[in-house]
C-alpha cells in the first residue's frame, strides 16, 4: 500500500501510478492440497507479485476458452513465500517466483469454488490481483500519528500497542484460512497467539496436523505451559479426532485464566457446531457467549482480536466480545455472505 | 489441464454491471469491526462557515425521497434495482456555504471515508434510513447510513455520524487500507 499515509491524489483514477500495482498478474497453479472433503489449498506462483501480509486477500480471475470470465476474492492462507527475496520457497516451487496459498471451500451453487476445489490442476493458468487489505492483517499496520485511522480509532487506555499485543484469532468454518496465514507468519519473538476455530464436524477442520505441531513446538521451545499436554491440539489428528473435542470448555478455562504465556506461544481450541468427536468433551452445538469468554484471551489483556467467518458468526462473536469488555477498536473482522 | 469452463451456474452478462462485477441477489455485509452500539443518534453536517446538528426527530421531519438504483461493492458484487428512502444531501447542506471541494464522512465507531463534495451534492447522495420498505438493519448501517450509489459501496458510510467538508483531500479509514481514494465502479477504481 504505497502512499497509504500520504495525502491522496484526488480522484487519481487511471492516472494513479499506484493503480499499476493492482493490474491482473498471470499466475500458475503450482500444487494443491486437500484440506477436508469440502476444502482445498492451492499454491499459486505469481511473477511480479508484491510481498503479501498475513490476513490479506487476492482477487482471482478465471477465463474460459470462449472468453467468459469470473472473479472472486479469496483470503491468503500462506504468505511466507510471497516475497521474491524469500528463502522460504517450498521445495518443488518455481525458484524465486513469489508464491501464495489460498484455501477455498466448495460452495455447491458457486461457479468458481467447485472448479478450484475439484477440477483445477497444477499447471493451470489463473490471474491474480492484489494482495489487498491493510486492516485485517497481522502484524498490524503502524499508522502515522496524524493519519485518519489513528485519529478516529484511539487505543484503549493501558493497552500495549497493537504490534506487541497478544493475539486472539477466532475463525468460523473456512474463516480459519487468513488466520492460518497469521499463525504461519509468526516468528519466535511474536506475541502469544491463541486460535479458536469453530467448524461443523471434526472432518471439516483444516490444517489440524500443522496446528498441532506448531502448538507443540511452541511449548517445547520452553514457553511455560499452564497445563502441559492439555492443548486443544494435542493428540491424534484424524476425522475421529478423539482429542479435539475435550479441549474446548475445559482446557480453555485454565489457559484463559493463566495469561502468562510467553513470546512465540500458540494454543488452539476447536469447537464443533454439528458433530463433535466421540468422547466426554464438549457436545456439538453453536458457540455461546459463555464459552467464548472461557476460550479467548480476556479483555484485561487487551488482545488484538481477529474474527473471520460467515457474517452471522462474525456478527455474534464480535458483539459478544464487546459485551465482554473488549475495545471495539481491537476487534477486527472479515466477513463473507449476507444476513 | 482442466481449464475453467464456467461450469456450475454461469452468470449472464448485463449492461448494468460495471466492469469486473457479478450479479448478487443477497446483500453481503462488509464491516471492519463490531456493529456499534449507538446510544444517542445525532447527525452533524459541517463546513468552514457553519454547522448543523440534527436529532433523530429533526432528521425524520425533513423531506424523504424514494431512490431506486443499483449498488456496487468493491468486493465485486452488484445488486440491481434496490429501493431506499432518505434525505438528499442537498437538503442537509442547504444554507451551509462552502468553498471546499472534499468531505470526510464519519461513522459511529470511528470509521471514516473521504469523498469529493461534487459526488455528494446535485442529487447524487442521500442519508438513508429505509431499505426495501423496512427500517435499515443495523448490520447494513442503520439507523441511517450515507448513500452514494455512484461510487463503490464502502463510500456509503454505515452508521453515519457526521460529514465535514475539507479544503484538501485526505484519506479515510478504508482508503488508508489500500482502497481507492475515489472509487468509481465504472472506472474500476478499486484499490490504490
Amino acid at each position: 500500500m504505497s502512499g497509504a499515509e500520504s495525502a491522496a491524489d484526488p480522484a487519481g483514477g487511471a492516472a494513479d501510478p499506484a493503480g499499476a500495482a493492482f493490474a491482473w498478474l498471470p499466475a500458475t497453479i503450482v500444487s494443491t492440497v486437500v484440506r477436508s472433503p469440502g476444502g482445498r489449498s492451492l499454491t499459486l506462483a505469481v511473477p511480479g507479485l508484491r510481498p503479501a501480509r498475513a490476513g490479506q486477500h487476492v482477487d482471482l480471475r478465471l477465463t474460459a476458452d470462449d472468453g467468459y470470465t469470473a472473479v472472486r476474492s479469496y483470503s491468503l492462507s500462506d504468505v511466507r513465500a510471497s516475497g521474491a527475496e524469500t528463502d522460504a520457497v517450498p521445495a518443488g516451487g518455481a525458484g524465486r517466483v513469489p508464491q501464495v496459498e489460498v484455501t477455498v471451500e466448495r460452495l455447491d451453487d458457486g461457479e468458481v469454488s467447485p472448479y478450484l476445489v475439484d477440477a483445477a490442476e497444477p499447471g493451470d493458468p489463473i490471474e491474480v490481483r492484489g494482495p489487498i487489505g491493510g486492516w485485517f492483517v497481522w502484524p498490524p499496520t503502524e499508522f502515522e500519528s496524524d493519519s485518519a485511522v489513528h485519529a478516529v480509532l484511539p487505543e484503549p487506555e493501558g493497552a500495549t500497542p497493537p504490534t506487541s499485543a497478544p493475539v486472539q484469532l477466532i475463525g468460523g468454518g473456512s474463516g480459519v484460512a487468513p488466520l492460518m496465514a497469521m499463525v504461519r507468519a509468526r516468528g519466535r519473538g511474536a506475541p502469544p497467539m491463541r486460535l479458536l476455530a469453530s467448524v461443523r464436524d471434526p472432518g471439516s477442520r483444516w490444517f489440524v496436523a500443522e496446528l498441532d505441531e506448531a502448538a507443540r513446538a511452541s511449548s517445547a521451545d520452553g514457553v511455560p505451559d499452564a497445563v502441559p499436554g492439555a492443548h486443544g491440539t494435542d493428540g491424534t489428528d484424524g476425522p475421529d479426532g478423539a482429542d479435539g473435542g475435550d479441549a474446548a470448555g475445559t482446557v480453555g478455562t485454565v489457559l484463559g485464566s493463566d495469561g502468562g504465556r510467553g513470546p512465540g506461544s500458540l494454543s488452539v481450541d476447536w469447537v464443533y457446531s454439528r458433530v463433535a468427536p466421540e468422547g466426554p468433551g464438549r457436545p456439538a452445538g453453536r458457540l455461546t457467549r459463555d464459552e467464548l469468554e472461557r476460550l479467548v484471551l480476556p479483555a484485561s489483556e487487551h488482545p488484538l482480536v481477529y474474527v473471520c467467518g460467515a457474517n452471522s458468526f462474525v456478527a455474534a462473536v464480535a458483539g459478544w466480545l464487546v459485551e465482554l469488555g473488549h475495545a471495539p477498536t481491537r476487534v477486527r473482522t472479515e466477513r463473507f455472505g449476507g444476513v | 489441464m482442466a481449464g475453467f469452463t464456467g461450469f456450475g451456474r454461469r452468470r449472464a452478462a448485463d449492461p448494468r454491471l460495471p466492469p469486473g462485477q457479478y450479479l448478487e441477489s443477497g446483500f453481503p455485509v462488509l464491516s471492519a469491526g463490531p456493529t456499534p452500539n449507538i446510544k444517542r443518534w445525532e447527525l452533524q453536517i459541517a463546513t468552514e462557515t457553519g454547522q448543523r446538528s440534527l436529532s433523530w426527530a429533526d432528521f425524520q421531519a425533513l423531506p424523504h425521497e424514494a431512490i431506486e438504483t443499483d449498488i456496487h461493492c468493491v468486493t465485486s458484487w452488484t445488486k440491481l434495482g434496490t429501493h431506499w428512502r432518505g434525505v438528499s444531501l442537498d437538503t442537509l447542506f442547504d444554507g451551509l456555504e462552502t468553498t471546499h471541494e472534499y468531505a470526510m464522512a464519519t461513522s459511529h465507531g470511528g470509521y471514516t471515508t473521504n469523498l469529493p463534495l461534487r459526488e455528494l451534492l446535485g442529487g447524487k447522495a442521500w442519508v438513508v434510513d429505509t431499505y426495501e420498505g423496512q427500517p435499515l438493519h443495523a448490520e447494513h448501517g442503520g439507523p441511517a447510513r450515507l448513500f452514494v450509489p455512484g461510487l463503490y459501496f464502502w463510500k456509503s458510510a454505515k452508521w453515519l455520524q457526521g460529514i465535514q467538508t475539507m479544503a484538501t483531500d485526505r484519506r479515510g479509514f478504508w482508503e488508508s487500507m489500500g482502497y481507492h481514494p475515489h472509487g468509481d465502479p465504472w472506472k474500476e477504481e478499486r484499490y490504490a
